[in-house]
């Protein structure tokens, strides 16, 4: 019997049988559900409502991970440390039941500033046992049109910075407090409101906690914390064991800094010992003028989703004992660990190529479970538009496909694994803002990589605007850098955003984000691209080509380049 | 004389009420054939079909076409610009983590959906006229290369305005005059148009297979001399003429589930409980439904096989913990119960039909709360020595003994039923003390209890015949039709004409409907409206009464909304303009409610208790066995007692206590603290 599984029986969660374990952590996970569910259907803003994104989660006392309800991957391996950081300025026995910690400033643990998280204690007999918690990504706390600044050349031009602090929002928000905060977002009805659901959501959280303890004592709900802790923690070891020793490395690029095309490097080195792995980013480029820094808490929690993504199953519990085996090392000044005051909005694709490069290096380590780079690239557009009735905004996140893994084609246009979002339906999107419709929402044919399992397809969605005149933003990347194939898979392709004028004349905009402002007939098209392919091309098998070519995801041209086939007798 | 026969994975149940008394009849399902169980159970009716003046169905034959994939050809006709609808989706994930994920493949290959040139805005106005000649020529290539036998248009924003809709059907039609038709507009016409496509699509798909379905079975009972009304059960939990369901398919796939929580309703009416809490256990699922008043609520969506259906139905919960719940470990060496199921092939380790693993029905043989020799009244023994077997290896891993081990199983499955019911009652703002829970299906009286217990339930129903609660769904179900419109409107006074005028739209349509079905029985509508706050995306239905010429109207209805709110959410916001977005109308017709007989069986010879031991809170404890026959109205017995029926056993716990009241329903409630 290995090391872990001893201290595991040793440990003070062996108090425990495994029966009132289940019982208890099924309650838990239920709790972060519940918080997930009072969240998303009392928030105002489509980010929140349609889009999703947002995480819930429970802590133990000392503000590690406990439990989680299936969100956003990005955000929920790191709310631990935003906590860690308000609990150094507000020390947790100094905390009252209705006090919240908010924050979101990426120099204390935060992604963007957009992402306002709020943590709240569970005080049980006078003490602070534990804490839940939520992020969510907010419409607008001003900076450029939904916080967004593809020229910031620091935080304070992305928005407004809140370090950690503590209020009590039944007190606060109507005063001074909230009124600085509302004064500073153009929609300051959907943030009240979507702040309103985030302490909702928390305040269910600590019913639902209290009433565990009540039922089943603090020591076991405690005991039943850590065991969840000590199981995801032994499973993750007995996963890095199938990984055999070495050091293997990976590396991808970043388009741009926002201003030029000088392409930025993503390093990384693993070391796999026996049950432990080393994620070491030293050799990625220095921090970025623009806004595609990655602060620490995303660049650590993209390292670990690869881990846990490519090594460990898809339903195994996550929580702070599954990263226990994984150390991170992000050399501070570079991009992904910026010196303050670095820009950092656009954190997802810079997160996303430190995560490719992870799922690169360990591929090789164990090529059956190996997959092919996604676009792994979110290609948002804001759209803002001033009228009688203050800032209309809206925010639409646009994504690419995925990369073939082992016997799977890659999915179309979908979330990328480090996210897990949606798009807002284009009859919502027009019913809450008059001033555009969405002029096509489809696939890209041909835009996965060729494979035995090809890469998802990219997609396409273009607006036309409706009214005089509408402020857009925009951020994006891979208009440059493809994403790679793996095991003999070619590469996926890349995206790219075009503005078509009401003259007809288009012109495809710079790879990393732009701020333009369009008239009436003017259109917006957003094209993603398609995920790399895994396996020879040559394997395909060629009732799949045909039948992708019946369907008209790919043409005859691609199929006899990459299949050498025309796909025989298809219309 | 009223008949219901439903269609069950394992059995076909048929309940005939009439002047004489209740008869029930239970035979195999055959799955292939489904009509063929039907005129099986009818072969052994002791009366003739024809003397009937009602019949109603429920079955699977739409949810068993959809989970096999085995719907019509479908084509569909969606917006220029948005022929990937159906692929796109929602673009999110069901899973995290997943680097294979893979999306649920559409109903509709990517190559049969043709984009009409047109376009509708948000508020239905026109912004490009729709292409008739382009329209027509794509959908004759396609009718000349496929041949579909149904076809779904969803066009955007037709929720608002069905013209385009209308013509797309007209110009297909008049190509094809046998197509089948659906049009969002008239399926379901809400926004969201993934959602929308979805289930009009769905519909499309289903509607050739219910179509020939119900024909045939429809064809054979006039053979028979059947010359009463024939009639369906819907998701909504009210049934309604075979010929209108063959259109809205649609509406059936739930309907199994639905008749269960109707018929128990009934139960829970005849016996006094208005407010229950319906818990539905059989072999590989738990179907649990919160019940108001004796009205359980509507939901209008959920995601069946992961794709969303719109479509009204009753609230019903479903998770994955049946007796064949199967104990596991997994990876990590975390104990888990379900969902995986060991069903009925090779089913639970005591059937004796080679399986090993262990199911809670094992554990409960092995806790002494199934007697092997009593399981279904005798009709099928059970091997202890296999369960205990079985349930040993699961409790060599958790380090118990293999009672010890059963236990803790079965608390696992209870405690994942706990999770269900919170999640419909207190998440919700209500609470489960108010309630009783009644339980039915094969094992749902034996976990019941215990539910109760954890969640502070006030007392436990078990109807007489708890294996044929769906099939007396049936027989007592009201005829009843859903509609709605789909409106954004701010809830000020300019707007209150507007909105009454669109429950007038609503109560036309319904009347006229009302006119051509012409059901017995007087007719009652009901209204709802979906209200939220400017800028939220999820609505709160309340109910209204939009003619019963109030003034303050509008001020109670925002006021209702605000409280709504506060009781779901935890917080209001009065100061906030407040929306409508869809409004809905309901039309129902009570069935004349059959005097159910209190006492079916020819009374059975009182049975001696039985005394044994079963394994309860850590050691074994005394417990009486009784039969259910032997008790009348009025008996009681103390727990820990089982009392053992043909189709399903009752746990009596230690500290609870059971009586028959005078509908010869058990009631189970707490007699300690």
């Amino acid at each position: 019997m290995n090391r872990r599984v001893d201290a595991l029986r040793a440990g003070p969660a062996a108090k425990m049988d495994l029966v009132t374990f289940q019982i208890i952590n099924g309650a838990l996970i239920a709790a972060t559900r519940a918080m997930a569910a009072i969240l998303r259907r009392s928030a105002r803003s489509t980010i929140i409502r349609e889009t999703q994104d947002f995480s819930t989660a429970v802590f133990d006392a000392t503000g590690r991970l406990a439990a989680q309800s299936e969100a956003i991957p990005l955000h929920l391996n790191s709310l631990g440390y935003s906590l860690s950081f308000c609990l150094k300025d507000y020390p947790a026995e100094t905390l009252e039941a209705d006090d919240i910690l908010i924050v979101n400033d990426p120099y204390y643990g935060g992604q963007h500033l957009p992402d306002i998280q709020v943590f709240s204690p569970i005080v049980f007999r006078g003490s602070v046992v534990g804490f839940v918690g939520n992020l969510a990504h907010h419409t607008d706390l001003s900076g450029g049109i939904g916080s967004m600044n593809p020229t910031a050349t620091d935080v304070f031009q992305e928005g407004m910075r809140i370090p950690p602090l503590k209020i009590k929002p039944a007190r606060d928000l109507d005063a001074a407090p909230g009124r600085l905060l509302m004064a500073n977002s153009r929609q300051p009805d959907t943030l009240r409101a979507d702040l309103d659901a985030q302490i909702a959501s928390n305040r269910t959280g600590q019913v639902r906690v209290l009433e565990l303890i009540e039922k089943y004592g603090l020591d076991n709900l405690m005991a039943s914390i850590a065991m969840a802790q000590d199981f995801s923690e032994l499973e993750m070891r007995k996963a890095i064991r199938e990984v055999p020793n070495g050091v293997y490395t990976g590396e991808d690029f970043l388009d741009g800094d926002g201003f030029d095309t000088e392409p930025l490097c993503i390093r990384v080195t693993v070391r796999v010992s026996d049950e432990e792995i080393e994620i070491d980013y030293t050799g990625t480029d220095p921090q970025a003028r623009g806004y595609v820094n990655s602060p620490l808490a995303s660049t650590v929690s993209a390292a670990g989703t690869a881990v846990r993504a490519l090594l460990g199953h898809p339903d195994m519990l996550t929580n702070d004992g599954t990263f226990r085996p994984v150390r991170v090392h992000v050399p501070l000044g570079c991009l992904l660990n910026p010196r303050y005051p670095a820009p950092v909005r656009l954190r997802m694709n810079s997160a996303g190529r430190a995560y490719g490069a992870v799922l690169q290096a360990l591929g090789k380590a164990v090529p059956a479970r190996a997959a092919a780079c996604g676009f792994d690239t979110t290609t948002t557009v804001n759209f803002g538009y001033f009228g009688e009735r203050g800032y209309t905004i809206f925010m639409e996140p646009m994504r690419g496909g995925m990369g073939g893994a082992s016997g799977m084609d890659g999915a179309d246009a979908i979330s990328q694994l480090l996210s897990n979002s949606a798009n807002t339906p284009v009859e919502v999107a027009e019913s809450d803002n008059a001033f555009l419709i969405t002029r096509e929402y489809s696939l890209r044919p041909d835009s996965g990589g060729a494979g035995e399992f090809q890469g998802g397809l990219g997609g396409v969605r273009e607006y036309e605007i409706t009214v005089e005149r509408v402020e857009a933003l925009f951020s994006s990347d891979r208009a440059i850098h493809r994403p790679w194939g793996s095991t003999g898979g070619g590469e996926g392709t890349i995206g790219r955003v075009v503005v078509i004028r009401n003259n007809g004349e288009a012109k495809q905009l710079p790879p990393n984000g732009a701020a333009l402002t369009l008239h009436r007939g003017d259109r917006l098209r957003v094209e993603t691209g398609g995920g790399g392919g895994f396996g020879d091309p040559n394997r395909r098998s060629p009732e799949t080509v045909k039948r992708d070519l019946a369907a008209g995801r790919i043409t005859k041209q691609f199929a006899q380049q990459w299949y050498g086939s025309g796909g025989g007798k298809a219309p | 004389m009223r008949i219901g026969i439903e269609i069950g994975g394992t059995f076909t149940d048929l309940v005939a009420l009439s002047e004489q008394g209740l008869q029930v009849v239970k035979v195999s399902s055959t799955p292939s054939e489904p009509d063929r169980g039907v005129f099986d159970a009818l072969d052994r009716l002791s009366h003739v079909v024809g003397g009937a003046d009602t019949l109603v169905h429920g079955s699977t034959v739409a949810t068993n076409a959809l989970l096999e994939r085995k719907g019509g050809r479908t084509a569909l006709v969606t917006t220029r610009g948005f022929r990937d609808i159906l692929e796109l989706q929602r673009e999110l994930k069901s899973r995290n983590y997943d680097l294979s994920y893979a999306r649920t493949t559409p109903l509709v290959p990517r190559e049969w959906v043709i984009e009409a040139n047109e376009r509708l805005n948000a508020a239905g106005a026109v912004v490009d006229q729709l292409d008739d000649a382009a329209l027509e020529t794509d959908l004759r290539r396609l009718f000349d290369t496929v041949e579909p036998e149904s076809l779904a248009v969803c066009l955007l924003h037709a929720y608002q305005n069905p013209v385009h809709e209308r013509r797309v059907r007209d110009i297909a039609l008049a190509l094809r005059p046998a197509l089948k038709v659906s049009l969002s507009s008239e399926i379901m016409p809400e926004y969201r148009e993934y959602e929308r496509a979805s289930t009009t699509v769905m519909n499309a798909y289903l509607a050739p297979v219910v179509d020939s379905y119900l024909g045939r079975l429809q064809a054979q009972l006039d053979q028979r001399g059947f010359r009463g009304r024939f009639y369906v059960m819907q998701s909504n939990g009210g049934m309604l003429p075979a010929d209108r369901s063959r259109q809205h398919a649609v509406r059936t796939l739930v309907s199994g589930p639905a008749a269960g929580v109707t018929g128990a309703i009934s139960a829970a009416v005849a016996s006094g409980f208005r407010n229950v809490i319906t818990l539905d256990m059989g072999g590989t699922s738990t179907d649990i439904c919160l019940v108001n008043d004796a009205t359980a609520q509507i939901i209008t969506g959920k995601l069946i096989d992961r794709l969303p259906v719109l479509a009204p139905m009753l609230d019903i919960t479903a998770i994955g913990a049946g007796g064949g719940s199967i104990a596991w470990f997994d990876t990590a060496g975390m104990f888990h119960v379900g969902p995986r199921s060991a069903g009925a092939q090779p089913g639970p380790a005591c059937y004796g039909r080679g399986g090993t693993e262990a199911t809670l029905t094992d554990a409960c043989v092995v806790m002494g709360l199934i007697r092997p020799q009593r399981f279904l009244g005798g009709a099928m023994p059970l091997d202890r020595d296999a369960a205990t077997r079985a349930v040993a290896a699961v409790g060599h891993r958790l380090g118990f003994g293999a009672e010890a081990a059963a236990e803790g199983m079965f608390r696992v499955a209870c405690a994942n039923m706990l999770q269900a019911t919170r999640q419909v009652s207190i998440e919700r703002g209500y609470d489960p003390r108010d309630y009783a829970i009644v339980a039915y299906g094969g094992a749902g009286p034996l976990h019941a209890a215990v539910l109760a217990a954890e969640i502070g339930a006030r007392a436990v129903l078990v109807p007489t015949h708890p294996g044929v609660t769906s099939a007396m769904g049936l027989v007592i179900a009201d005829f009843r039709l859903d509609y709605v419109r789909s409106r954004v409107l701010t809830l000020v006074p300019e707007n209150v004409e507007a909105i009454c005028g669109l429950f007038s739209d609503l109560r036309s349509e319904a009347e006229a409907d009302l006119k051509t079905m012409a059901p017995d029985g007087a007719a009652s509508f009901d209204y709802s409206v979906d209200l939220r706050y400017v800028g939220q995306g999820y609505e709160l239905s309340l109910d209204v009464q939009p003619f019963s010429g109030s003034g303050d109207f509008l001020a109670n209805l925002v006021a209702r909304f605000h409280e709504l709110h506060r009781i779901r959410f935890g917080h209001a916001n009065p100061a906030q303009t407040v929306r409508a977005i869809n409004y809905r109308a309901r039309l129902r017709v009570p069935q004349p409610q059959a005097n159910v007989p209190q006492d079916v069986k020819s009374a059975g010879v009182k049975g001696a208790t039985e005394w044994g031991e079963i394994f309860w809170g850590g050691g074994r404890i005394r417990c009486a066995y009784v039969s259910r026959e032997s008790m009348g109205p009025g008996d009681t017995i103390a727990g820990a007692a089982l009392i053992e029926d043909h189709s399903a056993t009752t746990l009596v716990p230690p500290g609870w206590s059971a009586r028959v009241d005078a509908r010869s329903a058990l009631i189970i409630e707490r007699t300690s603290t």
